[in-house]
């Protein structure tokens, strides 16, 4: 599988980066991080542009300190780093594979291409189906006469990091501003994220707790290599027994990482009853899709039992 | 543009989307080989400034500056590495497609892991394929080839 | 015989520093001078008939040096004569979505692909046939047979029958009968080298091909076939393979190809596949569907089994003839079971054909049949291994369909990973979710019956020892990482009593190689092997010639060992290996041996032809029976094994963990003892990404590969792969070379079911559909409840 042509464009500053971006807008744009995700996609011609900018060569993109990283920070580079909340951990130690790793990005998982058997295919392949909404067709494949794309979201690392509440800075053409990381995503499998034109995510930063219990786990049909079927994070503070702070995002059950409400147990004890009640509510609020692995009947059913399991072991129970 | 390769470097004349793969197996470096292209085999992995990565999906222009370790690098037939020898005498290669990959892998991973358990070793090499082996002499060589050199 | 010095002991691979150094070659790894890019274009639609193909504006594209389409070779070639279906590229209309259609040679990928997106092809798209109840139905009116040289009615390929002893009686008879409908999804081989093949004509008018080939003669044969060529006018070059399993077993349309696109452009062209490829044009284990029925008397004897396979062609008839009654056959051992029936039946559909792939046309009904004697054994109170133990084969025994089996070492097999895996006090007292299961395995070493049914050996090696003291072994056996180099460089080294530095093996290239029919049907350390064998013999009864002469002794005395030529009766006399063969060749020329092999031919009066089609000699019983099929599944010799896998469910997830596996296999005798423990710890890996992970899925019921990539197409990690112990059984094979036998195929059968028995032992239940999905294992276990 061979790239398609492209110009490459390699900055060392971050104002450079977006200056270039907003010269070569009009022709089409893309950045590189890592390109453990992007480079496959675009062998497969998948919303390929003329012009790659990569972020590589910008030396504050990789910096990491406590609770503040670069967005170019690799995940490996991320792993021999302390202190480092267990849960992101957990997080990064199921991506992909340790060869992905040295290469890929916080960033780059952060903003991972959403993901679905009509999408993540050779053009040969689209071609005898026709293409579909992401890939510039005409129908969404998996909800015919759907008008939004429902590919699945597939970042290990965004339900982790939305549970600790971790907030992104970017630089665009407009200068610089911040978000919660809960409030980056949108339910599109296409536009998946509130992202403006030649903007650059910069850092992901979050209020370093050392008290905050945080952990993540995933489903997945091999011990490497695979994409979540399904992911949960969750942080937790506990006080004395208590719930002073608790919240759980799920991966890979939608095109977006879907919040379990948990409110209501603040100030209560994380009894075996308030985990199935929890588990319960996180099993009704996702429907999955037939566009990755294994079946939608059996992802939704293995919510409770995932959610369950990580508030437990985070609660401490063996 | 430069590229150090194997401590030497080489001048080369690239295109902007030139893949580091390529250019390796360009440069008449074949032992580096193309299982996928895609990132899901590992038979393509080399060293840059020490680490294992993906040389399908890297840009050679990414690699400029920095050191770059294949295969050819590591060993030779006359003056094979421990790690190698391993690989070879205890059936670690079979069809031997894979096994520049793993070696380079295993290579990196004992550099900062020289003591590590199986299920260590397990998880490094992870990103790496094997369809002859079942994995289980490659693990007995990287495990074996720890103990060399904590002898050493 | 002095005792073994070479042979029995464990050998590193004697291409494994070329290996570990990446100095080998493989085809990609090959340039010459002129080389083109070779590219296929494919076919969108399962079924269509081909209209048009408008190659003008492609020839057009500057850098484009060659274009063909089916026409410019329509000759039909396959592996086997009687099913000759295939065509570099489809002729009048594609069977299956990726059928090639067009192809072009260029100076570089990106123009071959940018010329192949300028082809113009005009379909007229026929009704496909993908189910396989569909394609037993009769055809439809307007509906066209897929495969009109099929001489089966609509979609059918191929139907066998066999039956032996009285089934109906012994089910009506039986203490106890289960049966049992199983599904098999399709998998394929995924050897991490991806199919490569470069060829070229030289100006002398020969064709030669360097190819990712398990087959080099079949490879020769065929492209002299579609490019009416006499045979010697073709050369194969195998390189250096990089894993083949059965899929690089079939010459193939690209290899004919590559050969149209080298004669038309004049330049060597070079077609690598993309992943997608290897998936597209597949090849693989056939999707089955498996009725099976056993019974048992009240002491626990095997009386009946039935057999009714169903199993899914895809495009192309490939091994399927062979598929057809492996199925029925190969389940007539390792256990004595009396009475017998077999319906096997193949169909040709519009998907991916199927073929040969490790364990060939056994595995699956080995799953059914190892799952239907659990059950037996469950219903009638037995232990699971003894109930095998009671009903295994004895040596020297007879099948009722005619199989000859010589060395059996199955219930050492069983015995020993009883022992070892604690079987006796841990099975059944495990806690919930936790078992172990046993599954036993049967092959052939090489099929007695080869493919093309003339009077040529199925093996001969050439020897060469010169003036250098230099052994060199030429032999067409197909290195493909199984080690075959190496054995083949033990038993020379062996048989003359020298070191192993001493030999250089020379397998890769047709025109200096001897032929051997290549690495498939497990056969090449039984026939290759034995060939080495007689072989060294040749070459040493000069060596021995020579010593005779220099030391006025009789030749009858000498031995041939560590590296010297010994004079028995007075050990004092001796020379070393070189001055013997200084001495031997000095007024004839550098020493020649050959050696060869042909599968026993028990009744030497009937021509072999007529023997091979099971002919009833008037001297009585031929080998393999007098039935129709009676050859299919004879071998000189049959492994044996028994595995015992340690199964963890987790009954809320439906995760199925396997951390442990003792494999015992009863190999003859192992040459390499290495080696034959590198094939049974990889065969695990394969059967148990068959049992849990792996398979081809099919998007909305269509002939598209969903997955045919390597992240979603799940071959084990390094993660998930079970500790394995292997044990190895040496039975002595009585016509084995060194009393060796198969290693490279049997070893994966019993992994499947000693996952699934072990599944029914820790959460208690049958799972008859494969992969054992984590959702199939929570349907099952709701059912339960």
């Amino acid at each position: 599988m061979i790239l398609p042509p492209f110009l490459l464009h390699r900055p060392t500053t971050v104002d450079e980066a977006v200056d270039l971006a907003a010269l070569h807008q009009e022709e089409g744009v893309s950045f590189l991080a890592g390109g453990t995700d992007l480079l496959p996609n675009w062998k497969n011609r998948l919303n390929n542009q003329p012009h790659l900018i990569s972020l590589q060569s910008i030396p504050s993109l990789h910096d990491v300190e406590s609770g503040k990283i670069g967005a170019l920070a690799t995940l490996h580079s991320l792993l021999g780093f302390s202190p480092l909340p267990q849960g992101l951990r957990e997080a990064i130690e199921v991506v992909a594979s340790p060869l992905i790793r040295t290469t890929a990005t916080i960033g780059g998982n952060l903003l991972l291409d959403t993901r679905c058997h009509f999408f993540n295919q050779s053009p040969f392949w689209r071609a005898t189906v026709g293409s579909c909404l992401k890939a510039e067709g005409p129908v969404c494949r998996v909800v015919p006469g759907a008008n939004s794309c429902v590919a699945t979201f597939s970042s290990d690392l965004a339900p982790l990091l939305m549970a600790m509440d971790a907030t992104l800075s970017f630089v665009g053409p407009q200068g610089e501003r911040s978000l919660p990381l809960r409030t980056f995503y949108q339910q599109d499998g296409i536009r998946r994220m509130v992202l403006k034109p030649g903007e650059i995510l910069t850092t992901i930063s979050w209020h370093d707790d050392p008290t905050l219990l945080t952990g993540y786990a995933k489903l997945r049909i091999r011990e490497a290599w695979d994409f979540p079927l399904l992911g949960v994070g969750c942080a937790m503070g506990l006080c004395e027994g208590y719930l002073s702070n608790l919240s759980l995002f799920l991966g890979a059950v939608d095109s977006i990482p879907i919040e379990v409400p948990t409110e209501s147990f603040l100030g209560e004890p994380l009894t075996d009853e308030a985990i199935e009640v929890i588990a319960k509510s996180a099993y009704a609020r996702v429907k999955p899709m037939k566009n990755v692995g294994l079946t939608p009947s059996y992802r939704k059913r293995m919510v409770p039992v995932f959610v369950r399991r990580l508030l437990m072991r985070l609660r401490g129970d063996h | 543009m430069t590229l150090s390769i194997n401590g030497a470097q080489k001048t080369v004349a690239l295109a902007p989307h030139a893949l580091l793969l390529d250019t390796l197996r360009s440069l008449g470096l074949t032992g580096t080989k193309r299982g996928c292209d895609m990132g899901t085999c590992g038979c393509c992995a080399v060293q840059v400034d020490g680490l294992p990565v993906l040389s399908c999906l890297l840009l050679t222009k990414e690699a400029a500056g920095k050191e770059i370790s294949t295969i050819e690098g590591l060993g030779t037939p006359n003056n094979l590495a421990p790690l190698q020898r391993l690989f070879w005498e205890v059936g670690g290669s079979q069809c031997g497609f894979c096994t520049p990959g793993f070696l380079i892998t295993a290579d990196a991973f004992l550099r900062s892991n020289p003591d590590p358990t199986d299920q260590e070793i397990r998880e490094a090499i992870s990103g790496n394929l094997c369809r002859c082996t079942g994995y289980t002499k490659i693990i007995k060589a990287i495990r074996l080839s720890a103990k060399e050199r904590a002898k050493e | 015989m002095t005792s073994k010095e070479i042979v029995g002991k464990s050998t590193p691979l004697v291409d494994g520093a070329e290996k570990v150094t990446g100095e080998a070659v493989y085809t990609d790894d090959i340039t010459l001078p002129g080389l083109l890019v070779g590219r296929i274009l494919r076919s969108p639609h399962e079924h269509a008939q081909i209209e048009s193909i408008r190659v003008v504006d492609a020839s057009n594209l500057l850098g484009v040096h060659a274009v063909a389409v089916g026409a410019d070779a329509p000759i039909r070639f396959g592996v086997l004569p009687m099913t000759k279906d295939e065509t570099a590229l489809a002729v009048d209309k594609v069977v299956y979505l990726g059928d090639g259609i067009a192809a072009v040679a260029a100076d570089t990928e990106a123009i071959a692909l940018e010329a192949l997106s300028l082809i113009k092809v005009k379909t007229k798209v026929l009704p496909p046939v993908l189910r396989m109840d569909e394609a037993l139905k009769p055809l439809k009116d307007g509906v066209e047979k897929i495969q009109p040289m099929h001489s089966y009615p609509g979609s059918r390929f191929k139907e066998v029958k066999q039956s032996f002893g009285d089934v109906e009686e012994a089910f009506r008879d039986a203490r106890s009968s289960v049966k049992g409908s199983f599904r098999f999804q399709g998998v394929t081989h995924a050897p991490t080298e991806p199919h490569a093949t470069i060829a070229h004509w030289s100006a002398q008018g020969r064709l030669t091909v360097w190819s990712a080939t398990q087959v080099p003669h079949y490879l020769q044969r065929s492209l002299a076939e579609v490019f009416e060529l006499p045979m010697h006018k073709v050369r194969v070059i195998r390189p250096y393979v990089g894993g083949g399993f059965g899929g690089k077993s079939d010459p193939f349309p690209h290899e004919m190809v590559a050969a149209l696109l080298a004669k038309k452009s004049g330049r060597p062209v070079k077609i690598l596949f993309d992943r997608e490829e290897l998936f597209i044009t597949n090849h693989g284990r056939h999707p089955t569907k498996t009725e099976m029925a056993l019974s048992a008397d009240a002491l626990g004897n095997l009386t009946a089994l039935q057999i009714d396979a169903l199993i899914d062609g895809g495009a192309w008839g490939s091994f399927g003839v062979i598929t057809s009654y492996y199925n029925g056959a190969l389940s007539m051992g390792p256990y004595k079971i009396p009475s017998f029936d077999y319906r096997g039946r193949r169909v040709t559909t519009n998907k991916p054909p199927s073929g040969a792939m490790r364990g060939h046309g056994a595995v699956n009904s080995r799953y059914a049949l190892e799952t239907l004697l659990d059950e037996i054994a469950e219903d009638l109170g037995m232990d699971p291994c003894a109930i095998r133990l009671q009903n295994a084969w004895q040596p020297h025994s007879l099948t009722p369909n005619g199989l000859r089996i010589t060395s059996c070492g199955i219930r050492e097999c069983i015995e020993v990973v009883r022992e070892a895996s604690g079987w006796d006090e841990r099975r059944g007292n495990l806690p919930f979710g936790k078992g172990l299961g046993i599954g036993c395995g049967f092959y052939i070493s090489g099929s007695a019956l080869p493919i093309h049914w003339e009077r040529m050996p199925q093996s001969t090696v050439h020897l060469k020892v010169d003036f250098d003291g230099g052994v060199t072994v030429h032999s067409l056996a197909a290195e493909i990482g199984q080690g075959s180099d190496t054995v083949l460089a033990q038993c020379v080294a062996e048989g003359l009593g020298v070191g192993l530095n001493r030999i250089r093996v020379y397998t890769k290239n047709s025109d200096t190689s001897p032929i051997d029919l290549g690495s498939y049907s497990s056969r090449v350390t039984f026939m290759a092997g034995n060939a080495a064998i007689r072989a060294a013999e040749k070459v040493a009864q000069q060596i021995v010639a020579g010593a005779a002469r220099l030391t006025g002794q009789p030749a009858s005395g000498f031995v041939l060992e560590g590296e010297e030529v010994i004079y028995a009766p007075n050990p004092t006399i001796r020379l070393s290996f070189v001055d013997a063969v200084r001495e031997a060749l000095f007024d004839s020329g550098a020493l020649h041996g050959k050696g060869h092999y042909q599968a026993p031919n028990l009744n030497p009066d009937l021509p072999r032809v007529e023997i091979l089609r099971g002919k009833e000699s008037e001297k009585g019983a031929v080998m393999g029976g007098t039935h129709k099929g009676a050859a299919a599944g004879l071998s000189p010799s049959y492994s044996m094994s028994a595995y015992i896998a340690e199964v963890d469910v987790d009954p809320e997830t439906g995760i199925v963990k396997v951390p442990k596996v003792w494999a015992a296999h009863d190999c003859g005798f192992a040459i390499n003892p290495i080696a034959v423990e590198g094939q049974i710890e990889g065969c695990v890996h394969m059967g148990m990404g068959q049992a849990l992970t792996e398979s081809f899925d099919y998007n909305r019921g269509s002939g598209r590969i969903e997955n045919a990539n390597l992240l979603d197409y799940k071959i084990i990690p390094s993660t998930d792969a079970p500790e394995v112990e292997v044990f190895l059984v040496e039975s002595n094979d009585p016509e084995g070379p060194y009393g060796a036998k198969e290693a490279g195929e049997g070893p994966l059968l019993p992994i499947l079911p000693a996952i699934g028995n072990g599944i029914h032992d820790a959460v208690g239940i049958r799972m008859r559909h494969l992969p054992i999905t984590p959702d199939k294992v929570l349907a099952a276990l709701d059912k339960k409840r």
